[in-house]
């Protein structure tokens, strides 16, 4: 039965989710350098807003686009917040709708799921990368909240429990050997989903390849820790052959400031400020904002404002 | 020597470092080095105490490493024996070992890389044996080169064992080494490998991380007792019994770990096995039906401990048994009919869940109550698989099962309302709500 997180969340009002699709679309825009974005296909979990089929739509003028929905019973529903009519709807789970498409052009796949790691989220990501062309994208979001564990349990066996339950969900074999539990803690579930997630696209590109003369590779761009509720966890990045290095590199991903390469993350905080607040704060972007004079508003929240407010949401984009 | 009558059969080097590799995975030829530890430890070991003894494994893109202080390997046998290719005749045996056809060793060298080195330690030998494959295979000798050895040494005890390592890794291998998840596969697939020498005290780590235990697990109590037969196998010609030690009983439900383990010289050969090598699924006879759900609580352990590990049924990559072999044969027979019984019970218990009544059968009760123990610990084994004796219940006939389905979002409402822990509980209250409502009239 339906349990999307979309009865009880309206995406497009969640700010993280919000300003991560815009710095997403960013870094996509940069993949020009592999194709046109006009012959590029997008394939997501639009939900019943489809933000993020609206945004890249209009955006990168991606016109083939492909969202899967698992709630086969709303299909009526979904049909009709459909934003566009170049947005397919394929109904059922990821992991027996993926198989069905074709995967003959380039993609820029986004696997937003609403739960946490899993042995099916794996099998979807190691479907994409046995399957991907050269020059496509790929994006993984899960919850990586530390999970709850039974309170009858006392608390110095939470962190074994914790490990057991990671390990049950994602299979034994996928747990690296230097895991305990007490790194699931805070944002370490974040961190090691990370590692698994990567060790799956490694580990089937490596096979895929096989000893193929140009194997492809995958670089790692999004590494976005952010917290709409629950922590949550966007990897993702690019696979392209490698004899196509000079095309990477002509992206320049690396000048974008919340690119990351490695485990270290980038974390999406949004500012709680008023409009007016924003307003004011906007006049002193992008280089005068040493010479703002706080005049009461809180410190922290305007450094935070400053870092990310090409990104941040104004009320004129909400959904009348 | 045109018209001469030998042919020429000499075995090329490449045959042994291009394709006795292609026989073997990766991980089982890093198990065939650490094989070679282990029989050090119970060379010195008779008592199988191993406590104080550790093999560290180390790897990376750009080398392989095993270390041991397991005794280490005396001149005389590097010279004579250990790097031949094949086990020779007059080769002395060393009992209860897991290495005996005398390839593992260096098939796995040449599985690995390109270069290798030997260096150990005995109590008044070491030696040093460095060789650059591409240029061994060059040559038309079949020998290696000490780079120094010495027979009259004093080492101190603290650096006796061995020391292997292989670099410049074949391009594969690097791969491999460099991926998380190939390390995770290695150090589970050591870790069940060795589980017995581990649980008695033997150390292994691969990269710093020590591997964890697993234990071998059944259920007891004074109404289910686990199977234990033990069977001495006398061999023609060879003055030593195989021991045979056949243990099988029920444990959790899980479809993952039921199965057969079969054991020679400590060493698991076959694990969680459910197919007919271990006697599922005969088709003739059809003694033992396939293996289904309704089996999973099924587990079966077999010990197989010879001094001549050549009597032993175990195939040249360590990676099954041998079903030819007439004792493995015979010891088969043994398991399907310690089997028998546990399969009847499992299929008893899953008729006593009934139709559609999932749980809370009394016989399901009494398995679910039962606690496990770790096999040494066992101390009151039976002959045949012992079963709860319970009444079969009158109840079945009087009560009906009823299902039906209703949207989540109501039914989660009744749920909370009602302060139900399960759907089955919504069931039953809501049941019990409308006949006190009504009336049972």
């Amino acid at each position: 039965m339906p349990t999307g997180s979309y009865q009880k969340i309206n995406y497009s009002l969640r700010p993280s989710k919000s300003i991560e699709r815009k710095m997403l679309a960013e870094a996509m825009q940069r993949m020009s350098y592999f194709g046109r974005l006009g012959s590029y296909r997008y394939v997501g979990f639009g939900s019943t807003y489809f933000s993020d089929f609206k945004l890249f739509h209009k955006l990168l003028g991606i016109k083939k686009m492909v969202s899967i929905e698992e709630d086969v019973i709303n299909q009526d529903r979904f049909k009709f917040n459909r934003p566009f009519s170049c947005v397919r709807m394929e109904f059922g789970k990821s992991t027996s709708v993926l198989p069905k498409l074709s995967w003959r052009e380039k993609n820029i796949v986004w696997l937003d799921y609403d739960g946490t790691l899993n042995n099916d989220v794996l099998n979807d990501i190691s479907f994409c990368c046995t399957n991907l062309q050269s020059g496509s994208m790929l994006l993984v979001s899960v919850n990586a909240h530390p999970e709850r564990v039974d309170n009858s349990i006392s608390p110095e066996l939470r962190p074994e429990k914790r490990l057991e339950l990671l390990k049950q969900r994602v299979g034994e074999e996928k747990v690296p050997i230097d895991v305990v539990g007490a790194n699931l803690s805070d944002w370490g579930t974040a961190e090691v989903s990370r590692r698994i997630i990567l060790n799956e696209i490694e580990e089937t590109l490596l096979q895929r390849n096989g000893s193929r003369k140009s194997p492809l590779v995958f670089k790692q761009l999004i590494n976005f820790h952010y917290a709409d509720g629950a922590r949550m966890l966007t990897v993702g990045g690019v696979i392209f052959r490698d004899e196509q290095m000079d095309m990477f590199d002509m992206c320049a991903f690396d000048q974008i400031e919340f690119v990351r390469l490695d485990k270290k993350p980038y974390e999406i905080e949004p500012p709680n400020l008023t409009f007016r607040e924003i307003h004011y704060i906007d006049r002193y972007l992008p280089n005068r904002i040493s010479m703002l004079g706080l005049d009461g508003l809180p410190k922290d929240d305007v450094e935070k404002y400053a870092k990310l407010y090409r990104y941040f949401p104004t009320f004129s984009e909400t959904e009348i | 020597m045109a018209n001469s009558d030998v042919i020429n059969a000499r075995p090329s080097k490449a045959l042994f470092i291009e394709m006795l590799t292609k026989d073997i995975p990766l991980i089982r030829a890093i198990l065939d080095l650490v094989d070679n530890s282990v029989d050090g430890a119970r060379r010195m070991r008779s008592d199988e105490d191993f406590s104080g003894l550790w093999i560290k494994i180390d790897i990376s893109k750009n080398r392989f490493r095993i270390a041991d202080n397991c005794g280490g390997m005396s001149v005389a046998t590097a010279r004579e024996y250990a790097f031949r290719f094949g086990r020779a005749d007059d080769a002395p045996e060393t009992p209860g070992s897991v290495g005996q056809f005398g390839v593992g060793m260096k098939r796995a060298f040449f599985k690995l890389g390109k270069f290798f080195s030997v260096e150990s330690k005995t109590k008044n030998n070491s030696f040093v044996v460095e060789v650059d494959v591409d240029e061994w295979e060059k040559t038309e000798e079949w020998v290696f080169h000490f780079k120094e050895f010495d027979e009259k040494t004093k080492n101190p005890s603290d650096t006796i064992g061995t020391t292997i390592l292989v670099e410049s890794l074949h391009e594969n291998v690097s791969e491999n080494f460099g991926q998380d998840n190939f390390r995770t596969r290695l150090s589970q697939e050591l870790a069940t490998a060795h589980l017995l020498s581990i649980n008695k005290g033997l150390q292994m780590s691969l990269n710093g991380i020590p591997l964890q235990m697993r234990d071998l697990s059944l259920y007891m109590s004074k109404q289910i007792k686990p199977v234990l037969k033990k069977i001495e196998y006398k061999v023609k010609n060879h003055p030593d019994p195989v021991d045979v030690e056949i243990i099988a009983g029920i444990a959790d439900s899980s479809p993952k770990d039921a199965g057969w383990f079969v054991f020679c010289n400590g060493r698991l050969l076959l694990e969680r096995d459910k197919t007919p090598i271990t006697g599922w699924g005969e088709k003739d006879g059809g003694k033992i039906p396939l293996y289904h759900q309704q089996y999973a609580r099924f587990r079966g352990y077999v010990f197989f401990n010879s001094d001549y590990a050549e009597l032993l049924p175990w195939n040249t990559t360590k990676t099954g048994v041998d079903t030819d072999s007439p004792i493995y044969q015979s010891v088969r027979l043994e398991m399907v009919s310690i089997m028998r019984p546990i399969i009847d019970f499992l299929n008893e218990l899953k008729e006593s869940k009934g139709e559609n009544d999932e749980r809370d059968s009394p016989l399901e009760k009494i398995v679910t109550a039962t606690k496990t123990f770790k096999i040494e610990e066992i101390d009151s084994f039976a002959k045949t698989f012992e079963t709860p004796k319970y009444k079969k219940t009158e109840k079945t006939a009087e009560t009906i099962p009823i299902q039906y389905r209703v949207p989540k979002k109501q039914a989660e409402i009744v749920k909370k309302s009602l302060g139900a822990k399960s759907w089955r509980e919504v069931g039953e209250m809501t049941f019990e709500y409308y006949l006190k409502q009504e009336g049972d009239e």
